[in-house]
C-alpha cells in the first residue's frame, strides 16, 4: 500500500522532461526499458517501485504516467525509442488532428476543454487503479501552447475533481537569455502562472535561464542541448521524490514533504538547488564532499536553479522554508553540526513573522546508479526572491500588451473573443502573488491584505 | 604403670576407660591396687593422655554417628546436616588417619616386641604431635555447632581455618577442606554441564528460581550468606549467568518441555569442554588452593560461554537484524509502515482506550499491506502494563514485546523491552499528531482560499513545533545513536560489552527523548493531546460545536504568545537541562530563525 503518484506530462517540453524522468527512475529501481526487473534488482533494496509504477499481470512495471500532447513529434520519438514498451499505450493520448496548439495558450486551453472527456477518462482510470493515491505530478512548460494552455485547463479541473489530492507541478520557465521564437510567450506564461498560483498546491520552478547558465558556467558545456538540460531536470525530479521511493524514518509522504515548506497556501513556488554537479563525461576532478560542504553549497546562489538576483536587490528577500534532501554516505552526527555552523554564520535570511529552519531529510540512494560523490544534496526552498521571476513575466507581458501585439491569435478563441478580461485578471493574480511574496519579506506579513481593486 | 598402656591406647582410639579416669581422679577404688602404683608424675602423664583422648572422643562420637551403616537409620539427622557436613566428617576421618595409625603402630610395636621397654613419655610424645590437629578440628566442629553453620558456610569456615593456619597440621586440615571442596566442585560440574543444581539440603550459594515464565532467563539467584570467601561476588554472578545461558539454550532447543536437563556442554564449550571440566575437577588436587585458582577456572568457563554467545550474536547478522527490528518498529524507523498503521488507529490521546486485539489486527494488516515478511511482524506482540488479562489499554500503557533469537534475550530483557515500549508509545503519539496536522494542511487547501487565516497560522506553528520535535528525536537522537551503536558493535569483542553498548544506547536515547524527565515528558504529552483535540476541532463538524474543543483551540492559541503557558514552561525546563547537551539541539532547531523564543519569551 504505497502512496501513489500519477505523472501527467504535457506538451513537447513536459513529455521530454517526463521521458528523462522515467529513464532515471527505471535506472534507479533496476527496471529495464521494457519494464522488466533487471536480474540484479530482483532482491530489492527496500525501495518502493509502486509509488510511481504499478505491476501488470505479467509482473512487468508500468509507469503511472499519462502522456498528453496535441502534436505527435515528441510522443512519436518516445514511442519509437527502446522505452516504447514501458508505457501503457492506453495512457498515451495524442490529439487526433495532430496540429498542436500553435504555441498559443488559448488554443491549448480550448483544446483541453474540447478533449476533456477523453483525457479525464484516462486520468480517472489511472487514479482508480491506486489504493491510496497521494496526488498528481504535472510536467510542462509555461511558455508554449500545449503544456501551458492545456496544462492550465487540466490543472483547474484536477483540483476540482480531486480536492484532497496534492497537485504538484514541475513547471519549466523559459530561458530569458534567448530570444524565443514563441512571440506570445509572455501571454502564455502569465496565463499559466495564474493557474499555477490558484490551482496547484506546489510548483517546483525549473528555470531554463538558470539551468542553461549552470550548464555553461558550472558544467562547462557550450550551447547545452535539451537532453543535457533535461538530465539536470530529471535529477531534480528524481531526488525530490527519493524519500518517497526509498522510504525511511521520515518524509515518506508527499504532504509531509511539501506541507512544511508551504507555510502560507499561495506562497507555494519552490526553487531548487543541487550539488555537486557533474556531467556524465566529467568525473575527473572529484572533490571530497561532506554534509556540511553540501549544505553550505546548496545555499550559494550559483547553485540555485532559478535565476534571481539576490545580491543586487534592495528588497531583503528571505527564505520561508528550506528542505535539504541529502543522499549518500552520510554521518548523521554531522547534520546538526552543519546546521549549527550555518546558523552561526548568519548568512541565511529567514522570515521573521513565523518559525522557519532548514529541515534535513536523509535519503537512501539507488545502489544501481553509481555516483562519483560520497554525499550529494538537493535543496527545495521557498524563497521570496522567486517573485523576481514572476515580475519578469509581468514586465514582458506589460510590454507586449502595451503594444497590443499578437493579440489576434488569442481573440480567435472563445475565451478572448469578447474581451481580454482573462488576461487582466491573470495579471492581477500574478501581481498579487508578487505583492504577497514581497509582503512576506516584512514582519507585518500576517497583517497584509491584497490590493482591494484587484 | 606399663600395664596401663593397653588401656591408654584403647582410650586414645576413642573408647572410654573408667580405670584411667579413676586413677587420675585418685579414686579410692583403684588407689589401693598393688599392681598400679601411680606417682604424681605419672598421674600428670595420664592426665595428658586423657585430655587428648577426650578431644578425640568428641570427634569420634560424631564420626561414629556418621558411620555409613548408621546413617541409613538416621536419615533425619543426615538431612539436617547436609552434604558439606558429611564431607567434613569424611575429611576428618581421613585427616585423623595418621593419628590412628600412630596409636595402632604403638600397639603393634608393643605386641611384637614385648621385651622392648616402652616408655609412656615416649608414647605421649608420639601421640601429642597430633593434638593440635585434633584441637583445631574440634574448634571447627564447635563453631559449626555453635553458629549452626550450614553448607557453604562450613566450606567457608574450613577454608578460612586452612588459610589462616601456619602449623604443620595445615596439610591434614587441607584434606578436610578438599573433601568439602569436592562437594562444591561436583555441584558446579553438573551445573555447568546441564544447568542443574544438585542441592538437596539447600547448601549452595545459587538457588534456582521457579518462575512460570520460561521465556525470562533470569533463573538463578545468589544467596550471599552461603558464599565462601574464595568466591568473589563477580565470580558468583558469572556462575549464575552461565547457568542462565545454559537454561536458555536448552529452552531454545526444545521450547515445549518445561523441564529440560539436556547436557549441552559439547555445543556450548566445543572443543574446550574436556579441558575446562578437567581444570574444574583438578581444583581439589591443587596443593595450594586459593581464591585466584577458583576465579581463574570460572573465568575460563565464562569466557568460553561469552565467546559462544558473541559468535551466536553475530551469526547470520543476528544482532544487526534485531537492531534493525528495534529501529524499524520500536523506534518507528519504518516510517512508511507507521504512516499507514497510525492512520488505522484512532486517537492515541492519554485518555482514549484501545483494544489490544484491534492494535494487533491493525499491525498485521499494515504489515501485509506494505509487504513486510511474516517472520518480521510475528516477532512483535502487544499487551498492557495495566492488566495482563484485560483487552483494553491506554496507549501509554501499551507493552510491545519482541521475540528474540538466542542469546539476544540477554540483551533485550524484560526491562529493556519495557523501555522500548515507552519510547514507542511516545514516538508514535508524536507521529500520529504530525500526520493529523499534515491532514489539516490537505483539508484546508481543499477549501476556498483564505489569506492568512488564523487557523492557518496556528496550524503552521503547531506543525513546525511537532515536525521539529520529531526531526530532533529521529535524526539528532535516534539516528545519531544508531550510527554510533553500529560503529561500536563492530568493535565489540565480547558478549557482555555488546550488552553494555546496547544498554548505553538505550539509556542515551531515553535521556535525550526526555523520558527520564517526568515533567517534560508529561508536558509534551499534554501538548500532543491539545493538538489532537485541535485536529478534531478542525476536521470533525460535531467536535467543532463542542465547547470543550473550542476551549482547547483557545488554549493552543495561547501557546504562541508571551502570556505564561505550557509551552513556555516546557521550553524553559528543557533549556535548563544540563546533564546532556542534546536537548539544546531541539531548542536551536526550534529557534533556528530566532523567531520562536522571541515570540514566546516574556520581555523584560
Amino acid at each position: 500500500m504505497p502512496c501513489e503518484m500519477i505523472t501527467v506530462q504535457l506538451g513537447q517540453c513536459g513529455n521530454q522532461i517526463g521521458f528523462e524522468f522515467w529513464k532515471k527512475l527505471c535506472a534507479e529501481h533496476g527496471i529495464n526499458p521494457e519494464g522488466v526487473l533487471e536480474p540484479f534488482a530482483t532482491e530489492g533494496v527496500g525501495d518502493r517501485k509502486d509509488v510511481f509504477f504499478y505491476q501488470a499481470d505479467d509482473n512487468h512495471y508500468v509507469p503511472r504516467a499519462v502522456l498528453l500532447d496535441l502534436e505527435p513529434r515528441v510522443i512519436h520519438s518516445i514511442m519509437s525509442s527502446n522505452y516504447s514498451k514501458l508505457y501503457n499505450p492506453e495512457n498515451v493520448y495524442l490529439s487526433k488532428h495532430g496540429g498542436g496548439a500553435g504555441n498559443n495558450w488559448a488554443s491549448g486551453f480550448a483544446q483541453g476543454e474540447r478533449l476533456q472527456e477523453e483525457v479525464f477518462d484516462i486520468l480517472d482510470r489511472e487514479a482508480e487503479g491506486g489504493d491510496s493515491l497521494q496526488g498528481f505530478v504535472l510536467c510542462h512548460s509555461i511558455a508554449g501552447g500545449t503544456g501551458s494552455g492545456m496544462g492550465s485547463f487540466i490543472l483547474e479541473h484536477l483540483t476540482d475533481r480531486y480536492p484532497k489530492k496534492i497537485i504538484e507541478t514541475y513547471s519549466v520557465f523559459p530561458n530569458q537569455d534567448e530570444i524565443s521564437d514563441v512571440v506570445v510567450q509572455p501571454y502564455n506564461s502569465l496565463l499559466t502562472l495564474k493557474r499555477l498560483a490558484q490551482s496547484a498546491d506546489c510548483v517546483v520552478v525549473l528555470d531554463n535561464t538558470a539551468l542553461n547558465r549552470i550548464a555553461t558556467d558550472r558544467l562547462h558545456i557550450e550551447n547545452p542541448s535539451f537532453a543535457q538540460i533535461n538530465s539536470l531536470v530529471s535529477t531534480i525530479m528524481s531526488v525530490s521524490t527519493a524519500t518517497l521511493r526509498y522510504p525511511s524514518y521520515m518524509n515518506n509522504d508527499l504532504v509531509g514533504l511539501i506541507g512544511p515548506l508551504i507555510p502560507s497556501p499561495r506562497l507555494h513556488f519552490l526553487m531548487t538547488g543541487y550539488t555537486p554537479l557533474t556531467t556524465d563525461h566529467e568525473d575527473a576532478n572529484i572533490r571530497k564532499t561532506t554534509v556540511f560542504d553540501v549544505m553550505r553549497r546548496l545555499l550559494q546562489p550559483k547553485n540555485m536553479m532559478v535565476s534571481t538576483v539576490q545580491e543586487r536587490s534592495t528588497i531583503p528577500h528571505c527564505y520561508l522554508s528550506i528542505l535539504n534532501i541529502i543522499q549518500g554516505d552520510v554521518d548523521p552526527t554531522q547534520v546538526y553540526k552543519s546546521l549549527q555552523r550555518i546558523r552561526e554564520r548568519k548568512t541565511v535570511n529567514f522570515i521573521n513573522w513565523g518559525p522557519s529552519s532548514i529541515q534535513v531529510a536523509l535519503s537512501k540512494k539507488s545502489p544501481y546508479v553509481p555516483t562519483a560523490h560520497r554525499v550529494s544534496g538537493l535543496m527545495l526552498a521557498n524563497h521570496t526572491s522567486i517573485s523576481q521571476l514572476f515580475q519578469r513575466v509581468l514586465d514582458q507581458y506589460d510590454k507586449l500588451r502595451h503594444r497590443e501585439a499578437f493579440l489576434d491569435q488569442f481573440r480567435k478563441q472563445k475565451m478572448f473573443k469578447d474581451d481580454l478580461c482573462e488576461m487582466d485578471d491573470s495579471r492581477a493574480v500574478v501581481q498579487n502573488l508578487i505583492d504577497e511574496y514581497l509582503a512576506a519579506t516584512k514582519d507585518t506579513y500576517l497583517q497584509w491584505q491584497p490590493n482591494e481593486s484587484t | 604403670m606399663e600395664s596401663l598402656i593397653p588401656d591408654i591406647l584403647f582410650t586414645l582410639l576413642g573408647h572410654k576407660s573408667e580405670v584411667l579416669k579413676c586413677i587420675v581422679e585418685n579414686d579410692s577404688m583403684f588407689s589401693d591396687d598393688e599392681s598400679i602404683i601411680v606417682n604424681s608424675g605419672d598421674r600428670q602423664l595420664l592426665t595428658f593422655f586423657l585430655n587428648l583422648a577426650e578431644e578425640y572422643q568428641k570427634l569420634n562420637t560424631i564420626l561414629v554417628s556418621y558411620n555409613r551403616l548408621e546413617s541409613i537409620y538416621k536419615e533425619s539427622n543426615v538431612s539436617k546436616r547436609g552434604m558439606y557436613f558429611e564431607a567434613f566428617v569424611d575429611g576428618t576421618i581421613i585427616a585423623l588417619q595418621s593419628y590412628r595409625k600412630c596409636v595402632t603402630d604403638i600397639e603393634k610395636d608393643l605386641l611384637n616386641n614385648k621385651d622392648n621397654k616402652c616408655l609412656l613419655t615416649e608414647i605421649l610424645r608420639k601421640v601429642e604431635q597430633h593434638k593440635p590437629l585434633i584441637v583445631s578440628i574440634n574448634n571447627i566442629l564447635e563453631q559449626i555447632e555453635l553458629s549452626q553453620l550450614h553448607g557453604g558456610q562450613i566450606l567457608n569456615l574450613i577454608y578460612e581455618v586452612v588459610t589462616m593456619t601456619f602449623m604443620d597440621d595445615k596439610v591434614q586440615l587441607s584434606l578436610i577442606f578438599k573433601q568439602c571442596l569436592q562437594v562444591l566442585i561436583s555441584q558446579l560440574n553438573t551445573f555447568f554441564a546441564r544447568g542443574v543444581i544438585f542441592d538437596p539440603h539447600k547448601e549452595l550459594f545459587i538457588e534456582p528460581e521457579y518462575s512460570r515464565n520460561t521465556k525470562e532467563f533470569k533463573q538463578f539467584t545468589l544467596l550471599p550468606s552461603l558464599m565462601p570467601s574464595f568466591v568473589p561476588i563477580s565470580t558468583a554472578s558469572k556462575i549464575t549467568r552461565i547457568g542462565d545461558v545454559i537454561k536458555s539454550l536448552q529452552h531454545s532447543h526444545d521450547q515445549l518441555s518445561y523441564i529440560n536437563y539436556k547436557d549441552i556442554s559439547i555445543e556450548l564449550y566445543g572443543q574446550k569442554r574436556d579441558q575446562l571440566f578437567a581444570d574444574l575437577l583438578n581444583l581439589e588436587n591443587l596443593p595450594m588452593f586459593t581464591k585466584n585458582e577458583f576465579v581463574e577456572v570460572i573465568d575460563k568457563f565464562y569466557n568460553v560461554v561469552d565467546e559462544y554467545m558473541l559468535k551466536a550474536s553475530f551469526l547470520n547478522d543476528s544482532i544487526s537484524y534485531h537492531m534493525k527490528l528495534v529501529r524499524d518498529f520500536y523506534l518507528l524507523g519504518n516510517g512508511e509502515f507507521y504512516m499507514h498503521f497510525l492512520k488505522k488507529m484512532c486517537s492515541l490521546s492519554l485518555k482514549s482506550e484501545h483494544s489490544l486485539r484491534a492494535i494487533k489486527v491493525a499491525f498485521i494488516n499494515t504489515a501485509k499491506d506494505v509487504k513486510i515478511h511474516k517472520s518480521v511482524y510475528n516477532a512483535f506482540s502487544f499487551s498492557s502494563y495495566d492488566n495482563e488479562k484485560n483487552d483494553e489499554t491506554t496507549w501509554i500503557k501499551l507493552k510491545v514485546t519482541i521475540e528474540t533469537k538466542w542469546p539476544l534475550q540477554f540483551i533485550f530483557t524484560k526491562s529493556v523491552q519495557k523501555n522500548y515500549s515507552k519510547l514507542f508509545t511516545f514516538l508514535s503519539r508524536i507521529k500520529r499528531v504530525q500526520t493529523n496536522l499534515h491532514e489539516i494542511w490537505i483539508e484546508q487547501k481543499s477549501k476556498p482560499y483564505k489569506l492568512n487565516g488564523h487557523t492557518d497560522q496556528l496550524k503552521t506553528k503547531l506543525t513546525f513545533l511537532i515536525d521539529t520535535l520529531y526531526s530532533y528525536l529521529q535524526l539528532d537522537v535516534i539516528e545519531d545513536e544508531c550510527f554510533l551503536l553500529l560503529e561500536k558493535l563492530s568493535n565489540a569483542s565480547d558478549f557482555q560489552s555488546i550488552k553494555h553498548i546496547h544498554d548505553k544506547f538505550q539509556t542515551n536515547i531515553m535521556r535525550d527523548s526526555f523520558l527520564f524527565m517526568e515533567d517534560v515528558y508529561l508536558g509534551f504529552n499534554r501538548i500532543l493531546d491539545m493538538c489532537e483535540n485541535y485536529c478534531r476541532y478542525i476536521t470533525d463538524i460535531t467536535a467543532s460545536l463542542n465547547p470543550q474543543y473550542k476551549q482547547c483551540y483557545d488554549e493552543l492559541n495561547l501557546l504562541f504568545t508571551k502570556k505564561p503557558n505550557q509551552l513556555v514552561t516546557l521550553l524553559n525546563t528543557i533549556q535548563e537541562i544540563e546533564v546532556t547537551p542534546k536537548p539544546n539541539q531541539f531548542i536551536v532547531r526550534l529557534n533556528y530563525n530566532s523567531w520562536f523564543l522571541q515570540a514566546i519569551s516574556i520581555d523584560s
